[in-house]
This record gives C-alpha cells, sequence and structure tokens, in this order.
C-alpha cells in the first residue's frame, strides 16, 4: 500500500513528465532504492555517487571483509555470534552464525568459513561459519597450546587438512599431528626452549616457534622432528621489548617487538644466510597486523595502511553494526542487517566512528618514537585472520 | 459485478475489466491479466470497477506494453496452476520448462526498449504494484550500471552531478575500496 501512496505523491511528476527529463530525479527514493539493492556490492559505491537523489536513497552498503585482516573474538557466543573488528573501516560488525561452539576457543578462521576450534572436552574440531556444519578431528592432549592446519599457507584444502598442536612446557615443547585418520604424539628434547605466547608460523613447510632470547625452535611435520636453532640468540642489545610476535611474510619470517605501552614499535627480519635477526627500516607497502596469538601480514594493503603495524586497539568508539557475512563474486563482506541501526550491546558504546580509528604504528613517521597509546581501548581474547586475498 | 461473480470461478475468468489509460484510451483485458496488478485487484475486490478503471498515472503506450507482459504472465501462471494437480507427470514438467524459458525469452526481449520506456515501466510496475515486472525492470537498470563509473553511469542516463565536493569526499571516505 505505502508503494501506491509514494506514487500518488508523485503523481505531478509524472504529468510533467517528458523523455527529456532526467529520469534520475523523477524515480521515488523508494525505487532508486529497490534497484540500489539488486545491485552487486561491488556497483554501490559509483551507484551512490552519481547524485545527491541516488545517494541519499541507497542506504545499503558492503563492507569487504578481505581489504585487511580482520579482528575477530576467539569464541562464539552461545546465541551464535561474532565480532569482527575491521581496521579499515573502524567498525565492529557482529555476525550471526549457524555454528554453535559453546566454551570453544577459535584458533583460525579460513575464507571459506572454516574454524579450528578447542572445545571444552579437548576436542579439537573444524567448524564451518557458514552452515554450521562440524567435524572432530582430534583431541587435544593438554589444555594449553595452539593447534595450527597445515592449510594455513593457503596451499592445502583446509578441509583435507594436517592439524599440528604444540604446546610449551616447562623444558620445552610437545606436539601432536593428526593426519586425518589418526593422532601421534611426540615430545621435544629436552631443551631450555621457552615458548612465547604467540602461534607457531608455517614458514617454507615447517612451523616456526619463537622462543625466549629471540631464539627459534623449528617442527618439521613431515619428518616430525623438533629442533631448537643455536642462531639466531638475542635481537640486539639496544631493544627492549615486552612482547614479541612471529609473522611470515613474502617468503620472510619477521619479528615485531612492542613495549609495555605498544609503541616504539620494532620490525625485525631473519636474516637466513646469517641467521641473524635485522631491524628493519620500512616494510614498504607491506602492513602488519599483530599483538594477537595469531599475526598476519598484508602485502599489499589499501595505500594509507602500508609500512605500518597495527594492534588490536583503537581509538574511540568504533560503531558497532550487526551485519551478515556473504559471499559475493568470491570474495566476503558484511552487510549491515536491515534493523541493525540500534547497537547489539554496550560494550563498545554505541559509537559513530567520529574521531576515532584504528591504533597503529607508522614506521616511518613514529621510527622510535613513544607513540602516544594512552586512550585507547584494546581487543584481549581477539585473533586475526584472513578472510581473503591472502598475501602472507 | 463483484457480487455476483465472486462465487464463480469460471465467471470471473471469463469477466473483462476495462482500463483506461491517462490519454482516454481503453483496453479491454481478462480479470486474470489485470488482477496481476495488486492495485487493480484491490480496485476489484471493493467493487469499484463498473465503468472501466482509469489510470491517470499510465499513458496508453506504456499500458499497453504492461498489458501485453501480464498477458503473457496470466498465461503462465495458469499453466503452472494446471500442471502442479498432475506434476508426476514428466511430459507435463517438459512442458512446464520449456514455458518458462519461453517466459524468460520474453522477459528479455520485453526489456529490450529504450531507457525512457524502462522509466516508465518502473514507475507503471510500482504504481499498479505488479511485484514480477517491478523486479523485472529494476533488475535490468541494476544491471545496466554494472562495473560503470559514476561519471559513466551519469553519461548513460543523462544526469547532473549535484554532489557537493563535501559529500563526493564523505562517499569516497566510506566506500574508498571501491576506488582503489
Amino acid at each position: 500500500m505505502q508503494l501506491v501512496i509514494r506514487c500518488e505523491r508523485d503523481k505531478n511528476d509524472m504529468a510533467m513528465h517528458d523523455s527529456q527529463r532526467p529520469w534520475s530525479e523523477s524515480l521515488p527514493e523508494l525505487l532508486i532504492s529497490m534497484i540500489c539493492h539488486r545491485l552487486h556490492p561491488m556497483d554501490i559505491p559509483c551507484f551512490r555517487a552519481v547524485c545527491k537523489h541516488w545517494n541519499n536513497s541507497s542506504e545499503f552498503t558492503f563492507y569487504p571483509a578481505d581489504l585487511t585482516p580482520i579482528l575477530i573474538s576467539d569464541t562464539i557466543t552461545d546465541s551464535g555470534l561474532l565480532r569482527c573488528y575491521s581496521p579499515y573501516f573502524n567498525k565492529m560488525f557482529v555476525v550471526r552464525t549457524p555454528l554453535r561452539a559453546p566454551g570453544s576457543r577459535i584458533f583460525s578462521l579460513e575464507p571459506n568459513g572454516w574454524a579450528m576450534l578447542r572445545g571444552p572436552e579437548k576436542t579439537v574440531s573444524l567448524g564451518n561459519l557458514f552452515n554450521g556444519s562440524t567435524f572432530k578431528t582430534t583431541e587435544s592432549e593438554f589444555c594449553g597450546g595452539y593447534f595450527c592446519s597445515s592449510g594455513e599457507d593457503g596451499t592445502g584444502d583446509p578441509e583435507l587438512c594436517g592439524i599440528v598442536g604444540m604446546y610449551a612446557t616447562t623444558y620445552g615443547v610437545k606436539f601432536q599431528s593428526w593426519d586425518g585418520e589418526s593422532t601421534k604424539y611426540f615430545e621435544g628434547q629436552r631443551s631450555e626452549f621457552a615458548m612465547l605466547q604467540c602461534k607457531p608460523v608455517l614458514h617454507k613447510g615447517l612451523w616456526y616457534c619463537i622462543g625466549e632470547r629471540a631464539r627459534l625452535g623449528v617442527f618439521d611435520p613431515m619428518k616430525s622432528e623438533w629442533r631448537v636453532l643455536e642462531e639466531p640468540n638475542g635481537f640486539g642489545p639496544d631493544l627492549a621489548y615486552k612482547n614479541c610476535y612471529l609473522v611470515e611474510s613474502q617468503e620472510e619470517l619477521l619479528a615485531v617487538l612492542t613495549v609495555v605501552n605498544g609503541a616504539p614499535i620494532n620490525v625485525l627480519r631473519l636474516n637466513e644466510e646469517e641467521m641473524t635477526w635485522e631491524r628493519m627500516e620500512s616494510l614498504g607497502s607491506r602492513a602488519i597486523f599483530t599483538g594477537t596469538v595469531t599475526s598476519r601480514s598484508m602485502a599489499n594493503p589499501p595505500v594509507a595502511m602500508a609500512n605500518k603495524v597495527y594492534l588490536p586497539k583503537f581509538y574511540g568508539c568504533p560503531q558497532v553494526i550487526q551485519a551478515a557475512l556473504i559471499v559475493s563474486r568470491g570474495s566476503l563482506g558484511f552487510v549491515p542487517e536491515r534493523s541493525s541501526s540500534e547497537s547489539v550491546d554496550t560494550m563498545l558504546g554505541s559509537g559513530n566512528g567520529d574521531n576515532g580509528g584504528a591504533w597503529f604504528y607508522d614506521l616511518e613517521l613514529d621510527s622510535g618514537v613513544d607513540k602516544q597509546i594512552i586512550g585507547c581501548k584494546s581487543l584481549m581474547q581477539y585473533i586475526w585472520v584472513d578472510l581473503g586475498r591472502a598475501s602472507p | 459485478m463483484a457480487s455476483a461473480g465472486s462465487g464463480d470461478e469460471k465467471a470471473a475468468a471469463a469477466a473483462m475489466i476495462t482500463l483506461i489509460s491517462s490519454d482516454n484510451e481503453k483496453f479491454e483485458v481478462t480479470e486474470a491479466t489485470a488482477t496481476l496488478s495488486q492495485t487493480i485487484r484491490h480496485m476489484i475486490e471493493d467493487g469499484c470497477t463498473d465503468g472501466g478503471v482509469p489510470l491517470p498515472n499510465v499513458t496508453s503506450k506504456i499500458l499497453a506494453r504492461v498489458i501485453e507482459y501480464c498477458k503473457k504472465h496470466a498465461t503462465a501462471a495458469a499453466g503452472e496452476e494446471g500442471s502442479s494437480s498432475s506434476f508426476s507427470d514428466a511430459a507435463f514438467l517438459e512442458v512446464d520448462r520449456a514455458f518458462l524459458e519461453e517466459l524468460e525469452e520474453f522477459d528479455d526481449a520485453f526489456l529490450e526498449v529504450d531507457r525512457a520506456t524502462l522509466f516508465d515501466l518502473i514507475l507503471a510496475a510500482n504504481y499498479l504494484d505488479i511485484k514480477g515486472l517491478l523486479n523485472l525492470t529494476c533488475q535490468k537498470v541494476a544491471d545496466s550500471v554494472k562495473g560503470k563509473t559514476p561519471e559513466q553511469i551519469r553519461e548513460m542516463y543523462n544526469i547532473v552531478n549535484d554532489l557537493t565536493p563535501e559529500e563526493e569526499a564523505e562517499i569516497r571516505r566510506e566506500t574508498q575500496w571501491a576506488f582503489e
């Protein structure tokens, strides 16, 4: 009935209408909106940028989830909500999933929707965010540790992947590996390797763990061999740091060092010939997303994000939007749900995103600076995941 | 007429409705064709179609096209109802499929119109509340801007850019990813 009423209002327009008249103005808002809803998400920005009337009539928006890594909460709420923070949009998307995993911790999430989880009963399983299906893989031997999929470097099929579990113990590291059928357990030789709170990183087919004093431990999943490398041993005398994160980036192993307050941040590259850590002056076009147990690097992020290190911190109150995670032309994006104007909760307040933004450390501008980090909020218990054009 | 025909489906099917365009041209259509329009269906239900249905928002040129669409799709709807009672019959399913294909071809050909006509069809479909036609025409416009820049779209539809630089910057800021 509303449709008809709208049109009645435009009756005068119609009477005046002739073929000369630009139809953009004569189409009522409702019809422009209907057309907008039929657009491919990628076409909406250009559609809106045509004229005032089209812009005002198009409230439908699509936020790509693959422009940068996304911070996701490492648990799914009992009602099936997953929080996803985009540093690019500075928005918190709350996504509803049919996947139910009470008390489970998420270790990873792939663009095809598969998440690796460990349940309260120590069961390690794969669960799909889109359709809620799950399948159990192996039992976790201990409570702590990290679980990694052998498909993590993007070369394997996540559904056919093997799983490696790694646990830091007082005197070394223990492992378990699951090949799709059975689980094997083994223990690294007693060593003084103290693994840091950082998920192992797959680099050239081997799992690298970072330990205290910049030491590296390497696990070969094919041979089930573990060794602690003699070198490197230390990052250098001048580099004080509190936390250290290991990142694989364009075939290189990087270590990101943060201090108590976050900044200054130093990025070091492993020189694999000399087996030493070298401080990097610049990341070039790369951006690093770290500060959680998982870290990601991106070779070609949006231009403004190049040569920056992002931690799970932001200023102000990001807008909280209830959204659906959809696949469109092979890429993932967040689409706000119709009735999402009200904030779903008050954890972050109902900010409008003004004067806020993701916190970052600019290697060029902030080099050596104790960048103001006060006034930032941190997202605890979040992990960085790649939901698209993964380019490590 | 409504009271006489409402209980008798055969009578209703045979009933004719007169539609009158803005330029006073009269079109005789079956009730089945006319009731694809929810607006007209409501008028029939309210019994106010005696003496014809004036449609002051629709020109004869556009009304003729709309009726052409409704006739085709009313037949399709009737065909679907007829076959649903004997859906186990493979031959019927085959006929159905062929008919759906034919309908798609019809729709494609139907949309081969100039932009002004397409525009009038959208307005008419909206006014007459014909969901299928509205979907079809809106989708046509959506498809036409696919992969186009704002400048190309403006040119295509003869639209003047009245956005202020601030508004343009705001849209760009919100949707920068699409322009990179």
